[in-house]
């Protein structure tokens, strides 16, 4: 580092920061340094925001205050008295007093009159009987807010209509079937048939998923050709967009396989409105179970590799047999790690909705699964039916709906990760 | 006795009289043989899976193609899709596909990498053992819900900042923004798990020169990542490529070619779920053209997978 | 070239004759003779990478379980070759039993460890029966007043010591009649190490024992028949001599024997 002899102000090569520049210098570069961390962890923030935001819109949605508004007077209909004072059988009566036939069949068809709970009887005297009709929904946020201004607009537009406190997850909801009308709409058929077709998927997902697995890390040599092409493709199948698998399952499972999916060969009845075809729950189950397959099996491969090399050699020194060594010490020791695969698969296998679009989870369906022939819909498809109907009112249910599927995943989810961070607690480290 | 004697003793009662036949053929263990076959069976499903999927695709496709009305290079290269008058052009759809997945991306790539930056260069575990679990979360919500996300609040935030004229009610970019979000955990732990497998040896080189975290990590650690990262980034818009739900309720009901991502427009996912959803006679050209937008889906999805696995193994291959 | 003077009026345990092990193209041991004489304690010992513990882990053919390895050769175990084609190794390594260098006792309780051998094997008897072999295989490994009233717990409470005295059991247990060691000690501190030597001591009365070690002092103290092993120029093992303990260490035949001994290598 020298300067030039004839100007020691110039200097002629390249020097480091010394002296006061040195404070200069780290201060700038640690300025920096903090700016981006923050940055960084603004990121993350960001993250959590969106969950955040993501659930208070649900939340925002699913309660709030509804007018309604009736066309006939309800002590024109019950004579002075209350509804919620009346027993189930007066309601039943008033119902059949007041309707026609073929609306009466139709309520019976979704679910017979005589066995609906008494809140149910009053919500459908309401809409058949009273007419009465949604006048106006608004979210939980405004209706925390701005009550006063809502009672005021309504009070002007239909002065006769009533406002209430509505939630719109409730046990009704969560009991009542299908209906074309919000204020009836029930999730239980979908909650039906999504246990119906996960556990279907389960069953025929996780054996096969496990067992593939164990061929691949303890049995199968994986020099060779067809057992690399096999690891391959399975890592392969894991990356494609479950559309695809609908669409396979809708080409295959639906059609070609229609006898067997419609239950036709074993003489099963009728899906319950008059057609029989394929687009049921064990071809659903079918789709799915290949969908979450790939992720199962590379799931359980990675707990099984995991298990320490020392204590497979401990039982074959001892003369075990290799499913023996498997059955007894491989598995047992793997299992916890299968297990929150499967259960995170299943997790995800509850909230797919394209192929089961693909697949013909029916959009109207009233009559709950029977069996794994019947017609079908899974909480997922509602969701995905109701919000992309117009009317706000509809989005409240879907909102509902979201509540329910959130929480159902939530609970996967946290048992898998509780399960995973309790044998990770145990492991074995030889 | 003693301890020692005691043992002896029991040694002796323990082994085997030393005039026994020796028999070590081999038996055959029926059940062993059987078990293995089983799981060989269940490791062979999976090539169904696949020879199914592609059997499915082409064949449709074939049929497909194989109409009068279409030709492949109108599907590839057309700019209409409309079945009613026999126009395949898939470039509407192709378009929009690539519109959405890339402002998924635009979301995605930066915030994930930033926060996979922050978890693996800077969080103690304690920050680490929360922040996983909430990333995961976030990962775990369906896209369905997200779809409505979008429709419910990133449309109507997006169309007070910008203006309901401009906005469209179905739009790609509210679709793009929360597809970006879905993603954004996947790229987050898949870009920490590159990030974490640069050696710790690396970055003690770079402090030992006296280098700040920030220079560290941005000059050493995410260089030497690079090919894991990109691996990373692929797989993400391998996902916002296939994903359907949140395009299909956000995005647009009808193919759409345009560059204005306000406009509304259907992606080759939506526009499949949006035909299949309604009435499908099997056997109709409907029907075999979205299994030929599905081939081009799957060949797409397929070779970025490839891509993105040839990646990894290549990065492996310098760090193990 | 190998040396041994073995006492001929002993019967051979266990007898390797000319073997040779590859892993795939690659000879790992070169025309191995080694006749290991019944109760006797034999140790194998030289340098790292001279494939003793290929040698060792030959005998009960658990190098099978290496795709790449391949043996030519034999081993006569009682008048049979343990590498003919109609043997099966599962059958082999139920009587010849092994215990590793790190002590890998299974994640079950005591009894479980132990009871595990036998009834892979297929040992049929009663509840009352099988307590009773799971006590003496324990007391065989000298473990019993340890562990007497913990027999249910796990098998990873132990310590270090009392970890690999547990395998040792967990290797009786089957009733074999060869005992392969692979390193015993060289995970364990000098005073469980002690307590293994004497162990072995008392198990020479009925076993037969073969065990690697790399440490020179303990095949001097505790072993009856030294082999000494060598890389040869194509790094492959071979067997440079082999006799009596004491011959090997104040006598040896071979000078390189006398080389490594003295410590003119390691």
């Amino acid at each position: 580092m020298s300067a030039d002899a004839t100007n020691p102000q110039e200097l002629t090569v390249g020097h480091l920061p010394e002296g006061a520049e040195v404070q200069q210098n780290i201060g700038q570069r640690r300025r920096t340094g903090r700016i981006w961390q923050g940055i960084f962890l603004a990121s993350i923030v960001f993250s959590l925001l969106a969950l955040l935001t993501l659930i208070l819109d649900v939340a925002n949605d699913a309660f709030g205050l509804v007018a309604t508004e009736s066309s006939v007077d309800v002590a024109e209909v019950t004579g002075g008295r209350e509804l919620s004072a009346l027993s189930q059988a007066e309601l039943v009566t008033i119902i059949e007093a007041n309707t026609s036939g073929r609306v009466q069949a139709r309520l019976n068809r979704e679910q017979p009159l005589a066995e609906r709970s008494q809140e149910d009887l009053v919500g459908v005297i309401e809409i058949e009987v009273l007419k009465s009709s949604l006048v106006g929904v608004w979210p939980l946020w405004e209706s925390l807010t701005q009550r006063p201004a809502i009672e005021a607009a309504v009070a002007e537009k239909n002065p006769r209509a009533q406002i209430v406190w509505r939630s719109w997850i409730n046990p009704d909801f969560l009991t009542s079937p299908m209906s074309s009308v919000a204020l009836n709409a029930g999730l239980r058929t979908a909650i039906l048939g999504t246990l119906w077709v996960t556990i279907l998927t389960a069953l025929f997902a996780i054996p096969i998923g496990v067992f593939a697995a164990i061929y691949l890390e303890e049995y199968a040599d994986q020099r060779t050709w067809y057992n690399k092409a096999i690891q391959t493709n399975i890592n392969n199948l894991a990356g494609v967009p479950s559309i695809i698998y609908g669409m396979l399952g809708l080409a295959i499972f639906v059609r070609v396989f229609e006898p067997f999916t419609s239950g036709a060969i074993f003489g099963a009845g009728s899906g319950g409105d008059g057609t029989l075809n394929g687009r049921t729950v064990i071809a659903a189950a079918f789709t799915m179970a290949l969908l979450i397959l790939p992720i199962i099996i590379i799931a359980s491969q990675e707990a099984i590799r995991a298990v320490p090399n020392s204590l497979r050699q401990g039982s074959y020194g001892l003369g075990a047999t290799k499913w023996q060594t498997v059955q007894n010490i491989v598995l047992p020791q793997a299992l916890p790690g299968i297990l929150t695969g499967v259960i995170l698969s299943i997790s995800r296998a509850a909230g797919e909705t394209a192929p089961l679009i693909l697949v013909g989870a029916s959009t109207f369906i009233v009559s709950d699964p029977s069996g794994p022939f019947s017609k079908f819909t899974v909480v997922p498809i509602q969701i995905y039916n109701w919000t992309s109907r117009p009317e706000q009112e509809f989005k409240d249910v879907a909102a509902a709906a979201i509540i329910v599927l959130l929480v159902l995943i939530l609970i996967f989810n946290t048992s898998a990760v509780l399960l995973r961070n309790y044998f990770r607690s145990k492991r074995v480290s030889l | 006795m003693t301890d020692q004697a005691r043992a002896r003793a029991e040694a002796a009662a323990l082994s085997r009289p030393a005039e026994e036949v020796l028999d070590l053929r081999k038996r055959t263990r029926v059940g062993e043989s059987v078990i293995q076959g089983v799981l060989f069976l269940c490791g062979i499903l999976s090539m169904f899976t696949t020879i199914g999927i592609v059997w499915v695709l082409i064949q449709q496709a074939w049929l497909f193609f194989g109409n009068p009305e279409v030709s492949i290079i109108e599907f590839l290269t057309g700019t209409q899709w409309t079945p009613e008058i026999g126009s395949f052009g898939a470039w509407p759809l192709i378009t929009a596909t690539l519109m959405t997945s890339l402002i998924g991306m635009l979301v995605a790539i930066p915030l994930g990498l930033a926060a996979a930056v922050y978890l693996s260069e800077y969080a103690s575990e304690r920050a680490r053992s929360i922040i996983k679990p909430i990333l995961e979360i976030l990962a775990g919500v369906p896209t369905v819900v997200y779809g409505y996300f979008a429709l419910s609040f990133i449309t109507p935030l997006l169309r007070n900042i910008f203006g309901n004229n401009v906005v469209n009610i179905y739009n790609m970019a509210a679709a793009g923004i929360a597809m970006g979000i879905l993603i954004l955990p996947l790229i987050a732990s898949l870009s920490e798990d590159a990030l974490s497998a640069v050696p710790n040896s690396l970055r003690n080189a770079s402090f030992g020169l006296g280098a700040t975290k920030l220079e560290t990590a941005t000059r050493i650690v995410i260089p030497a990542a690079a090919s894991g990262l990109a691996a990373a980034f692929i797989i993400g818009i391998s996902r916002a490529v296939g994903e359907t739900m949140i395009v299909a309720l956000a995005s647009g009901a009808g193919p759409n070619l345009t560059a204005n991502p306000f406009d509304s427009a259907e992606t080759i996912t939506g526009h499949i779920a949006r035909i299949s959803g309604g009435d499908l006679s099997y056997g109709s050209i409907q029907y075999s053209s979205i299994f030929a937008l599905g081939l081009l889906l799957f060949t797409i999805t397929l070779i970025l997978n490839i891509l993105s696995r040839r990646l990894v193994a290549r990065f492996r291959e310098v760090y193990e | 070239m190998t040396t041994y003077d073995i006492d001929p009026a002993n019967a051979n345990a266990i007898e390797a004759r000319d073997m040779s092990i590859y892993y795939g193209t690659f000879k790992a041991v070169n025309k191995v003779s080694l006749a290991v004489e019944k109760n006797k304690i034999t140790a194998l010992i030289g340098p790292s990478g001279c494939g003793k513990s290929t040698v060792l882990r030959s005998f009960n053919r658990m190098n099978d379980l290496v795709p790449t390895a391949r043996t030519e050769g034999e081993i006569l175990f009682r008048g049979k070759n343990l590498y003919a084609s109609d043997v099966d190794p599962v059958e082999v390594r139920r009587r010849i039993g092994m215990v590793f260098q790190k002590a890998n006792p299974f994640p079950k309780s005591i009894y479980e460890n132990i009871a595990y051998g036998p009834r892979i094997n297929g040992w049929k008897g009663s509840k009352a029966e099988m307590d009773e072999l799971v006590e003496r295989s324990i007391r065989g490994a000298a473990l019993w007043d340890d562990v007497k009233d913990k027999l249910q717990q796990s098998g990873l409470s132990l310590s270090g010591g009392q970890q690999q005295r547990l395998c040792i059991a967990r290797a009786l247990a089957t009733q074999p009649e060869v005992i392969l060691m692979d390193e015993p000690c060289s995970a364990l501190d000098p005073i469980s190490t002690l307590k293994i030597e004497e162990l072995m001591f008392e198990l020479r009365q009925r076993y037969t024992l073969i065990i690697v070690t790399h440490n020179m002092q303990q095949a001097a103290r505790a072993s009856d028949y030294t082999a000494f092993f060598l890389m040869n120029q194509e790094r492959a093992g071979e067997l440079v001599e082999y006799a009596s303990t004491q011959t090997i260490f104040q006598n040896p035949k071979d000078e390189r024997t006398e080389q490594y001994i003295s410590g003119r290598f390691g």
